[in-house]
């Protein structure tokens, strides 16, 4: 029964919780023992918010029983990456840089969830300020992916974001995005993550990587349920100077709208032929394109650049503003951050001033470019990430230099992209897609992906280890 | 303009690391090295077709 509780989807849940048939007490119970019985296995969680989320959940259920039910993320069990501020909670960003760092106050995000009555289960583990990789110098252990806990990597960076959900072990979960840091490791797991455009979600209160370029977002089982933990967390926040002031559409009302006629460019020429994708990644993708057709959208090939140009305009940026937010402690205390992460964050040093301007110049064209192409479609697929989740790693330092990535591309023109699970490969590891949509339209690629899980089985399975 | 077609020698990237009040171990120059030789490769490229009259984005959204 509890695991049954645990593997609810918010969607699911909300209902029960507000006509009473599940008390926010026993289902915030559930979550905690099973955090107890299986994250010392992937180690999703750098810290448990044992007593203040039993606290929360018997003030949910006070609050249901009198009647006053907030909406469908009342009484929800959340995880935040460790890279999100919480008042009196350490907010470590997974570094020894931060290991005392306790906030004083909320990040806007984290204000929003507790109005909308979500309980925070804890902080989740994630790359080491949003840009390390796994090394042996860390204050905790590498979060690991729980459908192959020996081998899988979660990717990066919201790493614990991705695990604990496909686990079961949060509802729902917020991650943070750079280059690709929601959906990649949402690939990986095998569960939905939404970037949102640029300016959608405050980044107040969001530990920093590149302030250009950084974005919060949900990771949940379904879209379904990153709409439902969009719906809490989006608006303008005049304390977050690229937040924009747009108005907030219901992303619920269409989600179950038929998707018969629209228009999604297919991105192939990013991967082939130069850089081909494993084979089961590519015929997962294919074969979900037929089951959009079938679903009644127009697919067509679109071109945009190479797939390059946006990979050097993102790590020139990304690189010298990673640096500049941490100049301070790398020169004064190089030996708290892990290794991995020295030897990718000096190099941002190095970057002259006109080479990053050159960047945000060129950014710029990109965008715009990006969105006259977008007037002829509702929205773009392509791939989240070249394959299923690698072996983890800890002794690599430079990958993130070698190949560019399929995600970083939208950081950069600030659209917003989901990646949902389209299969799993032979030895059971997550296989993905990613939608990408018009700034401020992700009422559309959710509206898409809902229909896209809706009639295909992925998301009846479940890491089968943890059961 | 720099000179993009110079590639920075092991000694030049050491003394700029130097400059910018850096350490690194000298065992991992090599690898660092390369690095900083994508990071150049990826600016030579960056601005081949700006114009003089194109601007940069800003995180700061006008609506």
């Amino acid at each position: 029964m509890a695991e049954e509780l645990c593997y609810l989807s918010i969607a699911e849940a909300g209902p029960l919780l507000k006509s009473k048939q599940l008390s926010p007490v026993e289902l915030i119970n559930a979550f905690l023992a099973r955090i107890e019985a299986i994250d010392s296995r992937i180690h999703s969680f750098v810290l448990v918010n044992r007593e203040e989320a039993l606290r929360q959940a018997k003030a949910a259920e006070t609050e249901i029983a009198s009647g006053r039910y907030r909406g469908p993320m009342h009484g929800i069990p959340i995880g935040l990456k460790d890279l999100i501020e919480t008042a009196g909670i350490r907010t470590t960003a997974h570094s020894k840089v931060l290991i005392d760092h306790i906030p004083a106050e909320d990040a806007t995000v984290v204000t929003r969830l507790k109005e909308a009555g979500s309980i925070l289960l804890g902080k989740l583990g994630c790359l080491e300020f949003a840009h390390g990789s796994p090394s042996a110098d860390q204050a905790w252990p590498a979060v690991r992916n729980p459908w192959k806990t020996e081998h899988g990597f979660t990717g990066g960076s919201s790493t614990g974001s991705g695990s604990a959900v496909a686990a079961g072990l949060a509802m729902g979960a917020l991650g943070t995005d750079t280059g690709g840091s929601i959906r990649n490791p949402a690939s990986f797991c095998g569960i939905a993550g939404l970037m949102p455009t640029y300016g959608r979600v405050s980044r107040r209160g969001v530990i920093p990587y590149s302030f250009s370029l950084d974005h919060c977002g949900p990771m949940a089982w379904t879209a379904e349920d990153c709409a439902i933990m969009l719906q809490a967390i989006a608006g303008y926040d005049p304390d977050d100077p690229g937040s924009a002031n747009v108005s907030v559409p219901d992303y619920t009302t269409d989600l179950n709208q038929r998707i018969r006629g629209m228009r999604i460019g297919v991105i192939r020429h990013f991967y082939e032929p130069h850089l081909p994708p494993e084979d089961e990644m590519r015929r997962a993708f294919e074969a979900a394109l037929q089951e959009l057709t079938k679903l009644g959208a127009v697919l067509e090939d679109v071109k945009l650049r190479e797939l390059e140009e946006y990979d050097d305009c993102k790590v020139i940026i990304s690189e010298a503003e990673f640096f500049a937010v941490h100049e301070k402690d790398l020169i004064e205390r190089l030996e708290d951050y892990g290794a991995n992460l020295r030897f990718r964050a000096l190099p941002g040093g190095l970057i002259r001033a006109v080479d990053y301007i050159q960047a945000q110049r060129q950014r710029r064209k990109l965008a715009a470019e990006m969105q006259t192409l977008f007037a002829g479609y509702d929205a773009m697929v392509t791939l989240c990430t070249y394959g299923p989740a690698p072996k983890m790693s800890t002794d690599e330092p430079t990958h993130f230099f070698q190949r560019p990535n399929l995600t970083a591309v939208f950081n950069v023109t600030g659209n917003p992209a989901i990646s949902i699970c389209t299969g799993f490969d032979r030895m059971g590891l997550p296989l993905a897609m990613q939608i990408i949509g018009k700034p401020f339209d992700e009422a559309t690629i959710l509206r898409i992906a809902h229909a896209y899980e809706q009639a295909t089985p992925w998301r009846r399975r479940r890491p089968s280890w943890s059961s | 303009m720099a000179d993009h077609n110079h590639q920075l020698s092991a000694e030049e990237i050491a003394l700029m690391l130097k400059r910018a009040g850096l350490r690194l171990p000298p065992e991992q120059l090599e690898r660092f090295c390369a690095v900083v030789a994508r990071l150049e490769a990826a600016a030579r490229r960056l601005s081949k077709d700006l114009q003089r009259n194109d601007e940069p984005a800003s995180v700061f959204i006008r609506r």
